[in-house]
């Protein structure tokens, strides 16, 4: 690994190439690209959660002046390919296709997509649109009675977990409840589609252009390259937007009918059925300890809740299996099927909900035995996976809990419950819990320019999220090519660019990253070949727009490129991970899904945190505020500092905002989700976040990628809830065993 | 009101024609009564610049100014924008088009991630302290409530504005 340090390249903290564009309001996010002649699009959705659609009439709708066509199941009747759900290795959202059918799975379906010459003609239309419903009792929750759970296919089992548990001397067994949850990334959903000679151009926001290029060449049966999606900026995603939503085949097909283009934004309120969400689970964690603290059992029964329409399973146990040392552990999942729209992945889709009881059950296990709560967790540090028995790619856990508790002030604190008080009689609390992340990976393409003036071009269809991949993918080409940061530009976003992989699983950076690497070092063995055939490339270097040969001379690039045809140097290059057969890279490739890790042929590799935070609780009305909050992170390499600290302080506050006020609330009567706009789905604003303290150690790990990195994006909300869910317990002596956690639970 | 005349329906529905004076410039545009001051930004005039993030007063995304007060663009008429100077985040930079210094201190702090809210933070940013609202960082972090960032960026954002509000008052004093 050759890493040079300054000039921009890796492990600076670079300001973000994108944030310019993005203050001055120029960046163009998927709705704001003009298209000429655009038609509006609005949608009406199913006002019940199942049955079926008995009475339709869009008389109304089509009588209101510019309304040009309203799409319904009875209009739209047309095959669309057989395209699936993305967890069953399609692309889709949902393997349910609105539209195709009178079928209502679940409230706030879309049974209709109008389109107006004007916004407002389409939407006064589409409230128009008459529909009866032959109704049918439907469970939204997955606690209605009648509902049963189905046992996942698999669990992992280590030792006799069940006996040790019978047998052991301290013990804890608690069940943990956390709510369905929605993204609202502050942008909305949209999709803009434009057809020319029979190809698609399809704005829309988008976590994985390629697989949405491949999902829509299915779906409307044209060749993949006949496609083109564009996505370059992306206003906040969270999950949210890496399938293909089922407005974005509807507005394609509108489009495609009427012979122009079409737009749609959709609301607020219908992006909670229209997109997906994350969905409710259920946590029994059993660990057992010697009188020393020494665990002896570690078992975790998960349930999480599913659809009708769409089996989905976010078991956390692939990771809390592999916190602590335990010479049995046993864990289970299941799911329970329920009339929602298909829940997907939301930030830390297994590990936030399944660490927030997991990790709470570490402190209640601390409170029993008597031993203070960071001590317990490093005294069953495991030095290997204690499942597969395989060595960490890096593990820094404990250095994280020794820096964090000193950056807190930890020892400050009196372990007894209720004990810190403030002077005006406020409750203070401290709570600890532990963070961590699997470093997956997953193929990726990407092209490398150097002109002769030092300029360098990145491509990748990969995507920024507000994660930072603009700045830190040039940052990577930049090291190696001795090139300063002023003169890298990084093009994504867009399905013409060499193949990325889906912006999902905190896969970004080592997986694009690496193919950037990869193709930057083709262009410099390149530029090395060209200025000097023969000599010893591997004692030659790169710096300051020179190549330095053996011998101490130094050639000016500009000479050396000049001088070639074209005038530039072009590398494009294939990266694959480790432990991956060539078959699943090329489908990678082209659009599939296709991860590896984090459990390898040789190591394993997480990215680990500890997480501290302390609340401030009102002794009588039983508010409760987070005044402070550390994480200390180890995620490998960091190739950008500023864009990872906000990243991971980012994940603190989501983390937060779940602990006490995220909660997709469920009308169980009618089946539906009953708080579906911002004024009643609360998530942190800036008055509830008080101050955030991250750090991240310098951690070196030469197995996990070429790069050295490790996941980052996800890793900083999963153990805050049960952080603060301890502290209000140290606060006040109640333990809360759900989120969010209100001041009613204090009483 | 100035600036208004209002048409006879036509097949594409009710029309009227409204001046509109954004950044400067006047507009003169025909369009549906109906029309909010944050789609007649957008569709119409192509300024982009100004978000949707919920249509209903929740998120603060569509934040303008209007005669230099803050002003959430998806709860007023477009009409009802007739006659009043109304600033985008487009008409913030200089005329010789270098960044407000709220907008360079947003970038300083990296008080954005995606950038989608980032447009109405900083109409809102420049709107608090020159209402006087960025005393100390907890005021700050109460007169910017109005404006939701999902990514989070809330502790940068307070820098930023903190920054700013501190050469104002230094420039002030
Ligand atoms: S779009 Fe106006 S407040 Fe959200
Ligand atoms: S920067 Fe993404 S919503 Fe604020």
């Amino acid at each position: 690994m050759d890493i040079n340090m300054g000039n921009g390249g890796i492990g600076v903290p670079v300001v973000r190439r994108d944030a310019m564009a993005k203050v001055l309001g120029v960046a163009q996010y998927a709705a704001d690209f003009p298209h000429e002649n655009t038609a509006y699009a609005a949608l009406t959705l199913s006002k019940v959660a199942r049955g079926r659609i008995s009475r339709l009439d869009t008389a109304a709708a089509e009588a209101v002046a510019g309304v040009r066509m309203v799409l319904t199941h009875r209009s739209l009747n047309e095959s669309l390919g057989d395209e699936t759900f993305v967890m069953k290795g399609g692309h889709m959202q949902s393997s349910f296709l609105p539209l195709t059918s009178d079928e209502i799975h679940y409230a706030g379906q879309i049974v209709s997509l109008t389109i107006a010459d004007t916004l407002e003609a389409a939407e006064e239309a589409a409230r128009l649109v008459a529909i009866d419903y032959a109704r049918e009792a439907a469970s939204a929750s997955m606690d209605d009675a009648g509902l049963t759970e189905e046992p996942a296919d698999s669990g992992i089992d280590v030792g006799d977990a069940e006996a040790a548990f019978a047998a052991a001397e301290v013990k804890v067994d608690a069940t943990y409840v956390t709510p369905a949850q929605h993204h609202n990334p502050i942008e909305l959903y949209a999709a803009s589609a434009a057809w020319q000679d029979g190809k698609l151009l399809i704005n829309l926001p988008s976590q994985w252009v390629m697989g949405t290029r491949a999902g829509l060449a299915k779906v409307f049966g044209i060749p993949i390259e006949d496609v083109h999606v564009e996505s370059p900026y992306v206003g906040g995603a969270f999950g949210a937007k890496a399938s293909i939503l089922p407005h974005v085949v509807l507005v394609a097909m509108a489009a495609r009918r009427l012979g122009r283009p079409v737009k749609l934004v959709v609301p607020r309120e219908a992006g909670f059925t229209v997109g997906s969400f994350r969905p409710a689970a259920r946590s029994r964690v059993r660990l057992a300890a010697t009188r020393q603290g020494k665990l002896t059992a570690v078992m975790h029964d998960e349930v999480g809740q599913s659809a009708v329409i769409d089996h989905v399973a976010f078991a956390g146990m692939e990771a809390t299996s592999k916190m602590y040392a335990s010479p049995n552990i046993r864990m289970r999942a299941a799911t329970v099927a329920t009339d929602v729209n298909s829940p997907g992945f939301m930030r830390a889709p297994a590990e936030a909900p399944s660490f927030f009881g997991f990790e709470s059950a570490m402190d209640e296990l601390a409170v029993a035995l008597g031993i203070d709560p960071v001590e317990l967790r490093i005294m069953n540090e495991p030095a290997r996976d204690p499942v597969s028995g395989l060595p960490w790619s890096s593990r820094l856990l404990v250095e994280c809990y020794r820096r964090g508790a000193a950056l807190f002030g930890w020892s400050d604190r009196n372990p007894k419950p209720g004990s810190m008080v403030a002077a005006d009689g406020t409750l203070i609390g401290y709570g600890c819990a532990t963070a961590t992340y699997p470093s997956a990976m997953a193929p990726s393409s990407a092209r490398v320019r150097l002109s002769a003036d030092g300029s360098c071009v990145v491509y990748c269809a990969a995507h920024d999220v507000g994660t930072g991949a603009y700045t830190v993918l040039g940052q990577v080409a930049a090291d190696v090519l001795g090139v300063p940061d002023e003169l890298v530009t990084v093009e994504m976003g867009h399905s013409r660019h060499p193949s990325g992989p889906v912006s999902g699983g905190s896969i970004t950076t080592g997986s694009a990253g690496s193919a950037v690497h990869m193709a930057a070092r083709a262009v410099r063995e390149r530029l090395f070949a060209t200025v000097a055939a023969g000599q010893d490339r591997s004692k030659m270097t790169l710096a300051d727009r020179h190549v330095v040969l053996p011998d101490g001379s130094r050639r000016a690039i500009s000479d050396i490129i000049g001088g070639l045809p074209g005038g530039v140097i072009e590398e494009h290059a294939d990266w694959k991970p480790t432990d991956m057969d060539d078959k699943t890279m090329q489908q990678g490739l082209a659009g599939g899904m296709a991860f590896a890790g984090p459990v390898g042929g040789t190591h394993v590799s997480f990215s680990f945190g500890a997480q501290f935070a302390e609340v401030r609780i009102d002794p009588l009305l039983r508010t409760i505020r987070v005044a402070r909050m550390v994480g200390v992170f180890a995620c490998g390499r960091i190739i950008n500092p500023r864009t990872a600290r906000s990243n991971l302080m980012g994940g603190m506050i989501w983390g937060a905002s779940s602990a006490l006020l995220e909660e997709s609330q469920i009308d169980r009567a009618r089946g539906r989700f009953a708080n579906t706009d911002l004024a009643s789905y609360h998530f942190a604003a800036n008055a509830d976040v008080g101050e955030v303290v991250v750090e991240m150690l310098d951690e070196h790990d030469s197995v996990v990628n070429a790069i050295g990195t490790k996941a980052v994006g996800e890793v900083g909300i999963v153990g805050m809830p049960a952080a603060i869910a301890n502290a209000v317990y140290h606060a006040t002596g109640v333990r809360v065993r759900k989120t969010p956690i209100l001041m009613e639970d204090l009483l | 009101m100035s600036g208004i005349e209002t048409m006879g329906s036509e097949a594409t529905g009710p029309r009227m024609r409204v001046t509109l004076t954004v950044n400067g410039a006047d507009h003169d545009i025909q369009l549906d009564p109906r029309t909010t001051l944050l789609d007649a930004l957008r569709e119409h005039l192509g300024l982009t610049g100004t978000k949707v993030g919920c249509n209903h007063g929740t998120c603060g995304a569509c934040t303008v100014h209007i005669d230099g007060r803050r002003q959430l663009s998806c709860l007023m008429l477009a009409a009802a924008a007739a006659g009043s100077a109304i600033t985008t985040i487009e008409g913030l930079a200089g005329a010789d088009g270098a960044p407000h210094p709220m907008q360079a201190a947003f970038v300083a702090h990296d008080a954005l991630q995606c950038g989608y809210c980032t447009p109405g933070q900083i109409m809102s940013a420049v709107a608090c302290v020159a209402e006087g609202h960025a005393g100390s960082d907890d005021e700050i972090r109460e007169y910017m409530s109005g404006n939701l960032c999902r990514c989070a960026a809330y502790p940068n954002i307070v820098a930023a504005v903190r920054e700013v509000a501190g050469s104002t008052m230094a420039e002030a004093a």
